[in-house]
């Protein structure tokens, strides 16, 4: 049967604090204070739920298991109509007979495809992301977080194998979105009292029996936290004597939406031992939730150090890049971004998953490739080997930050960016400390959104790249 | 065999227009104002002309594309009409290709006309642009000074030069050329501006600073060629010539292949080497009297002092700020003032800086006059360090 193969989780560098929230709302919103404890994950401009789910499954991809579909879960896809799971496996480099397919409006939207994907014979790479637009001054701004997570799930030497599953559906809704419109939280001593107790509990006692684990014997558990004290009234009413992860993430991180289970499951997968069991349980329209066993310990790493890593954010940058608070970036901020979809459709695989080629073994790698190669002027296109340039270990040959360009978020980065392979390419930078950047400076690509066509609301991904462990001190 | 176009190519009559913000005119009064004077210095009426090229860079901005805005905006006789670009080297381009005319005998005299009016765009700067509809795929949206704002961090790594250093020196290029400025009648900017405002000015692209970055102006210029047989025949018995003029491109060497460190324009050396062997010039630092380069950056300026050979690799730093080429030092640069002082009018820049070596060679630049002039350099850098098309022209007199 197959199981949890290996787990990855990306958060933004940002960390706004929520005091800093309740501050700035203090005027209007004196409540908010209540609720300014610890910080809140804040994707840049040029994250959204695709790229953050593209960057916490990148290592994922290093351990050989042959991909057959790839789902993708989020309540925040950029798109209605075009998919994130393609977008994402072509920006993977996954080959183009791998089934793409899109989980949304629920956020039990992850959790729900990991069961589906825990049943079948496939081998999924199971990606989910985050970054949900809330009003200002609501609870969601403030309690909310932006995130990536992935499993994949196959029967190749999986790391926890699922003892049992139990899902319910409920057309109860706690809170809803409605298209076009913002987060809106019912009651929060009925959630508590009312919906988690008649739903979440029942659902979850029936999938630790159908386990055939002892709650109390539970070693850890990522339960659904809606409003403050759900997960601790859960787990006192499950009985569980496990590590709660929930509100470790909230505190450092947020609430993560339909990606928290999946950023939890990984936190857990990172923290067991061999023979663990992990509780994970999502809500919202009903319930899921999924017991495993812990069979070996985590090859790959990277929730605990991301919680505990980020940087200060600010929140006016925040709500600006969210399209929350419109400041007059002058007329250089007219350019069109228009893109020609003729040209996008010739190149989307290379420019998406930044693949370059050379014409021989021995030959320069170039980027992008092109009718006459830049060591050969007798080679021609076909004639290329591809050579991905995402994961190329890479330094600074030259930079600025420039204050000139518009960009959301000044300043504009960028310069020229030689791989070890011999390749060079002009890039932007993007999570650049104050300081800047030097000559000869470590790098490492992450894929972002280039441009949104502000007036068509298209957004084209492409890569920038970032300096070593820019990312909270990742371990890959 | 190519025998070049050294001495085969008179300049007779040379106009540039007050460049600057001119909000009371529009591109056709701009050309009419640098070729009435042009004419006038010629001793020609327009219908001698034989063909006429027109340099804009930005043909999206009032000027427009082909040979029209030019024979419409001149009412010229329904000569060969050519539109050239070749962005920041589009002047000089166009005086190329007027040069190449009357060397290679099509043509008895031939006119080039550069011009740029920017400052309709509604703000400052050069008018954003797209790369294209493939290179805006990947390709940054780096603005001007950013793209020669990487000049500094590799050359500060090439030589080891500390921040403060470099940006004194920088600083000094600037002060230089608002020195300068000030003098010149025609210049856009006629301030003089201490160092320390310089040091301290708003950052653009690190390291540039506000006074590092030319601004962009209005203007025209326009230089109208002959052979020096014909030249003579109007009186012009030494008249100014074309010693050379070169132009390199990048083919994407320096920015998709492993080799070049940014800290200097591969262009700018390949387009000098070849100038210098047409012109003959043995010893740049010595033989040339003085240079106008395309300071669109002060960094830009630094290291062009070491791409033309005149500063060695390595000591731009110290030449500079020893005063080497301010207006009273051995070889003066930017002597009208520069991209920086002068001004910017993309299309029409190269010609304006042949302008005023036309004038130095003839003893006609007024309160900047130099005494012995004998060769005058001009360089222009199109595009950014990375991607570049430099262009270098030498002159002199023909005896």
């Amino acid at each position: 049967m197959n199981g949890i193969t290996v787990a990855g989780t990306y958060l933004p560098q940002a960390r706004i604090a929520r005091s800093e929230i309740a501050k700035a709302h203090a005027w209007a919103i004196s409540a908010l204070k209540g609720k300014s404890r610890g910080q809140r994950s804040a994707a840049a401009w040029d994250e959204d739920a695709i790229t953050m789910a593209v960057e916490s499954s990148r290592a994922l991809l290093s351990s050989g298991v042959d991909i057959d579909q790839c789902v993708f879960a989020s309540t925040s896809h950029p798109y209605i109509d075009r998919s994130s799971a393609t977008i994402a496996a072509t920006a993977l480099g996954l080959a183009d007979d791998v089934i793409t397919s899109d989980a949304a409006t629920s956020r039990r939207a992850a959790t729900s495809a990991l069961i589906q994907a825990l049943r079948s014979d496939s081998n999924t790479l199971l990606l989910s992301g985050e970054k949900r637009i809330a009003k200002p001054g609501s609870w969601a701004e403030i309690v909310w977080g932006d995130a990536g997570a992935a499993v994949l799930v196959s029967n190749a030497s999986p790391q926890a194998q699922c003892l049992g599953w139990h899902s319910r559906n409920e057309d109860c809704p706690d809170f809803y979105t409605a298209t076009g419109f913002h987060p809106y939280q019912g009651e929060e001593r009925w959630i508590k009292e009312q919906l988690l107790s008649g739903i979440a509990t029942p659902t979850i006692r029936k999938a630790i029996e159908k386990a055939g684990v002892n709650a109390a014997d539970i070693t850890w558990a990522v339960l659904p936290d809606p409003s403050p004290g759900c997960e601790k009234a859960l787990a006192k009413e499950l009985g569980l004597n496990a590590t709660l992860l929930t509100q470790e993430i909230v505190a450092n991180a947020g609430d993560l939406g339909s990606s928290h289970p999946l950023f939890g499951l990984a936190l857990a997968l990172e923290r067991a031992k061999v023979g663990d069991t992990i509780l994970v349980a999502s809500f919202g329209n009903g319930c899921d939730a999924l017991i495993f066993k812990v069979e070996s310990l985590a090859t790959h790493a990277s929730a605990d150090a991301q919680l505990q890593g980020g940087s200060a954010g600010s929140y006016m940058p925040f709500i600006n890049s969210r399209g929350l608070f419109d400041i007059d970036c002058g007329p250089r901020a007219e350019r069109v971004d228009k893109t020609a979809l003729s040209v996008h459709a010739r190149y989307q695989r290379d420019i998406t998953s930044f693949t370059g080629g050379k014409i021989s073994e021995s030959g320069a790698v170039q980027f992008p490739k092109s009718p006459t190669a830049l060591d050969n002027a007798a080679a021609t296109p076909a004639q290329y080997i591809d050579v991905c340039l995402a994961s190329e270990q890479a330094s600074v040959v030259s930079y600025t930050a420039d204050y000139l360009t518009y960009t959301p978020q000044p300043p504009f980065c960028f310069g020229l960016v030689q791989f070890k392979n011999g390749a060079r390419v002009a890039m932007e930078y993007v999570d650049v400390p104050s300081e800047g950047l030097e000559v000869g400076d470590q790098l490492e690509m992450r894929f972002r959104i280039k441009h949104i066509d502000r007036e068509r609301g298209y957004r084209h991904y492409f890569w920038k790249a970032a300096p070593v462990k820019s990312n909270n001190g990742e371990q890959n | 065999m190519a025998t070049g176009i050294k001495d085969k190519v008179a300049i007779i009559g040379m106009g540039c227009s007050q460049f600057g913000e001119r909000w009371d005119v529009g591109a056709e009064e701009l050309m009419t104002e640098a070729f009435n004077e042009a004419l006038g210095d010629a001793g020609i009426s327009r219908e001698d002309l034989g063909a006429a090229w027109l340099g804009s860079a930005l043909d999206d901005v009032n000027i427009g594309n082909s040979a029209l805005p030019l024979a419409f905006g001149l009412r010229l006789p329904r000569i060969p009409v050519s539109r050239v670009e070749n962005m920041c080297a589009t002047g000089t381009e166009a005086l190329r290709a007027a040069s190449y005319a009357v060397a290679s005998g099509a043509v008895d005299i031939a006119v080039a006309v550069g011009v740029e009016k920017l400052k309709d765009t509604g703000y400052g700067g050069l008018p954003l642009r797209t790369k294209g509809f493939f290179n805006d795929l990947w390709m940054p949206y780096g603005s001007a000074p950013g793209g020669f704002a990487q000049l500094a961090g590799a050359y500060r790594a090439r030589y080891g030069v500390s921040k403060d250093e470099l940006k004194r020196a920088m600083a000094h290029v600037s002060w230089k050329s608002h020195q300068n400025g000030a003098r010149n009648e025609k210049a856009h900017l006629r301030k003089a501006v201490d160092i320390d405002t310089i040091l301290n000015a708003p950052m653009i692209s690190d390291p540039l600073g506000l006074f590092d970055c030319c601004g962009v102006s209005d203007g025209a210029a326009c230089a109208i060629v002959t052979t020096p047989e014909i030249a003579a025949t109007l009186g012009k018995n030494n008249p100014v010539v074309v010693k050379s003029i070169q132009i390199s491109a990048s083919n994407g060497w320096e920015s998709s292949a492993d080799g070049w460190d940014g800290s200097y324009v591969v262009n700018t050396r390949e387009a000098a080497k070849r100038a210098y062997a047409e012109a003959g010039v043995k010893n740049p630092e010595q033989e040339i009297s003085l240079a106008e380069v395309h300071d669109c950056f002060s960094v830009t300026e630094l290291v062009t002092m070491e791409d033309l050979g005149l500063s060695k690799d390595g000591g731009a730093v110290k030449d500079i700020l020893d005063g080497k080429f301010d207006a009273d030092g051995k070889i003066p640069v930017q002597i009208d003032g520069g991209l920086k002082c002068f001004g910017h009018p993309v299309g029409a820049t190269g010609l304006r800086m042949v302008y005023e070596m036309y004038l130095q060679l003839q003893g006609r630049a007024g309160n900047r006059q130099r005494d012995n002039v004998r060769l005058g350099l001009t360089h222009n850098l199109g595009g950014s360090p990375s991607n570049s098309v430099s262009a270098v022209g030498l002159f002199g007199l023909l005896d």
